[in-house]
């Protein structure tokens, strides 16, 4: 078994200020601009059996490598920033940096380049890519849906109709 | 004016919406026709799956369903509606 352990002491992990983003990483100190952080975690080999057994990491996983033979499974900060489409928002940039002097025993080839100036208690916001960026929307999108439509789900459910109530009463039960 | 606008809302075609039991199951039936609507169970199971491994997808998920419900709906009326139009045409017994 390998023990991994996140180190690196210039971030930690808070609530998002992005909606339902969950939890976030935020800088303890000041970033210089092309500054990094390290992904760390382990490499399984794309489509292999560790990568399908560690599904439920599935959207947390990191291209390994330029020809995607690879995924990283993050175990530290990087595993924690978050996504958005908005540029403004956006302070770091994934980077596949082969050759870089590593700071961790347990960072791969993959990291976050800083592409400004990152302030103390300022939350890291990176761009996934669009694949990831339209499951993040689709996601969100149906998450804004149930927002927007609590009563009339609850109002739908009393036809019960096409078996739903007992549907959606299993999978909340999950 | 108001003629005009009378004239538009005679104009307007309802369809009659009512409710169907078969086999167990009930459907909407709009001009006798019954909306056929169901999510396989083989989808049933993965998304059970899905929710077991990440429960913060719960809603997320139960979002898809109502959002796949009211798009099939809408290509089944030939025009877009939302959930609140399909509640209040089974309450009404009818839709535009």
């Amino acid at each position: 078994m390998i023990f991994v352990e996140e180190t690196d002491t210039r971030f930690s992990i808070k609530e998002s200020s992005i909606p339902n983003a969950g939890w976030g990483c935020f800088a303890n100190t000041l970033l210089k601009k092309n500054s990094w952080l390290e992904i760390i975690g382990v490499y399984v080999t794309t489509g292999g059996i560790a990568d399908q057994c560690t599904h439920y990491a599935k959207r947390y996983k990191f291209a390994g490598s330029p020809k995607m033979t690879a995924k990283i499974v993050p175990m530290g900060y990087g595993g924690m920033v978050n996504h958005s489409d908005n540029p403004v928002l956006q302070n770091c940039n994934l980077e596949y940096a082969a050759g870089l002097n590593k700071r961790s025993e347990h960072a791969g080839q993959v990291i976050y380049r800083f592409i400004r100036d990152i302030l103390p208690d300022e939350e890291l916001i990176g761009n996934y890519g669009p694949n990831i960026a339209q499951e993040i929307k689709k996601v969100n999108n149906n998450l804004e849906f149930v927002d927007d439509n609590k009563k009339e789900i609850e109002r739908f459910l009393k036809f019960n109709l096409y078996g739903m109530p007992q549907l959606i009463k299993n999978l909340s039960h999950l | 004016m108001a003629g005009l606008f009378s004239l538009v809302n005679y104009n307007k075609i309802m369809k009659k919406v009512s409710l169907t039991e078969i086999e167990g199951n009930k459907y909407i039936v709009v001009d006798n026709e019954a909306f056929d609507w169901e999510i396989e169970s083989e989808q049933i199971k993965n998304l059970e799956f899905k929710i077991k491994n990440d429960p913060a997808m719960k809603d997320s998920f139960i979002g898809n369903i109502f959002n796949h419900l009211t798009s099939c709906f809408s290509e089944f009326l030939g025009r877009k509606v939302s959930l609140k139009e399909i509640n209040d045409a089974i309450e009404k017994g009818a839709i535009e």
